[in-house]
């Protein structure tokens, strides 16, 4: 529960230490990478405090390269 | 430009040599010894040759394009498309390889110093100064490596003096027991975490680019020498029975300083090389990844996507394993093959393709 209202206090004082940057730089590119950003990582910061299983880059990389990996170990071990 | 800032060519030694220390001083020693047993130092040296090879053709890549950093010249070698996308996938090998940094102090901090405190404090903590120092830019983050420099030099040699009397040239013997496939499996894996490659995002940002080769270079040469040293430390002192056992080997050998029962129990000042150097590790491959993506996306200031970014890094730092097996499983044995796309292939593509319309438009 703490975690949750942290990790959306952290959030909100990063929106609000940024904005006015961001209306500055009158960028609308900018605006909308830090807005995509900023709701994937409090999303995922938020589910993973409730201990949720995100989904984990090194699944997909372990079925890509594992077969080629494994192939290399065996043979020169 | 996004970034304004200009480093001496010392500095870019100084950024080198505490890139090749970070978190391999730590996880080396273990992982090699594990493979080859007592020739260890064997695979450091094959590995470092190899790290400095793969200097040479990074060099060639940067010096066709000596103002423009690997995010921008993938858009003009490839076009803009493909470009950005490879652009992207190196970032986020850079990425990920950051949370994976961060991964490595977590649990060593965990296992060894603080075994009370959550993880994820530890990792916030660092990631917060590491998101100050990425903020204030490139010069700052330089400036202070020549000012922590001194700290790692004097710590390390004191580290090795005071082993020395420790040592036991028979746990060295016999060489190559084993063969040379373990060793140069092993070497492999070595030159597999030395993840050179971030730096062709630094390369633009020295102010002269004639003399980047031989920073380069030496940079990678005196923190191979460290690492070289520290194994050697390891398998002298603790023997490579021991050494393969232990997760932090280098720290286990920290322990053992012992001058005349007056001078004990110092690991935890010793311990202090590894933080800075991995401080240095993790700002250098956060700041490449995100200077890199920020100028494929187009954007006016890299610094927007510091804090977002630090949020995902730190929830990827914690899921990206689930213990300490998944850990081992990994690194190195799947991450290799998956670095040297970054690391290898996709620089010699870029290489080759440029070379190639270089001869087919020879008036540009």
């Amino acid at each position: 529960m703490w975690s949750i209202i942290g990790v959306l206090i952290v959030t909100a004082a990063i929106i609000a230490y940024e904005i006015p940057k961001l209306t500055k730089r009158r960028s609308i590119r900018d605006g909308v990478v830090f807005g995509f950003l900023i709701v994937i990582g409090c999303t995922a910061a938020v589910l993973g405090s409730l201990h949720v299983d995100l989904p984990n880059p090194v699944t997909g990389i372990n079925a890509v390269f594992k077969p080629l990996g494994s192939m290399i170990y065996e043979s020169f071990k | 430009m996004l970034e304004k800032g200009k480093i001496s060519a010392r500095q870019f030694t100084i950024l080198v040599f505490l890139f090749m220390i970070g978190t391999s001083i730590l996880i080396v020693p273990s992982m090699v010894v594990s493979l080859t047993k007592q020739d260890g130092w064997i695979s450091v040296l094959i590995g470092l040759v190899l790290s400095m090879l793969s200097v040479l053709l990074y060099y060639a890549l940067a010096a066709r394009y000596p103002d423009k950093t690997l995010a921008e010249y993938c858009e003009l070698i490839l076009g803009k498309w493909l470009g950005k996308l490879v652009s992207l996938f190196l970032m986020s090998y850079i990425f990920l390889l950051t949370a994976l940094l961060l991964r490595v102090v977590g649990n060593f901090m965990t296992t060894e110093i603080m075994p009370e405190t959550p993880i994820e404090v530890i990792h916030i903590l660092i990631v917060a100064v590491v998101i100050y120092a990425v903020r204030l830019g490139i010069e700052t983050f330089s400036r202070t490596s020549e000012i922590m420099l001194p700290v790692i030099l004097v710590l390390f040699l004191l580290f090795a003096v005071l082993l020395l009397k420790e040592i036991d040239m028979e746990r060295i013997q016999p060489v190559m027991e084993w063969g040379m496939r373990p060793v140069l499996l092993a070497s492999f894996y070595f030159f597999s975490l030395q993840e050179l490659v971030v730096f062709l995002m630094l390369v633009p940002y020295v102010n002269r680019i004639d003399k980047v080769r031989r920073s380069w270079m030496m940079g990678t040469m005196l923190g191979g020498v460290v690492l070289l040293v520290s194994i050697l430390l390891c398998i002298l002192v603790l023997g490579s029975d021991f050494t393969a056992r232990n997760m932090y080997p280098t720290y286990t050998l920290a322990k053992q300083i012992n001058v005349a029962n007056f001078l004990q129990k110092v690991e935890s000042v010793i311990a202090v090389i590894w933080l800075i150097t991995i401080f240095f590790k993790i700002t250098i491959s956060y700041y490449a990844a995100i200077l890199g993506m920020a100028q494929s996306l187009g954007l006016k200031d890299y610094r927007t996507l510091t804090l977002p970014l630090g949020i995902i890094l730190v929830v990827l730092s914690i899921v990206v394993y689930k213990n300490i097996v998944d850990y081992i499983e990994f690194t190195p044995r799947v991450w290799s093959v998956y670095a040297m796309v970054s690391m290898v292939v996709i620089p010699l593509l870029l290489l080759l393709v440029d070379l190639i319309r270089s001869k087919l438009k020879p008036s540009t």
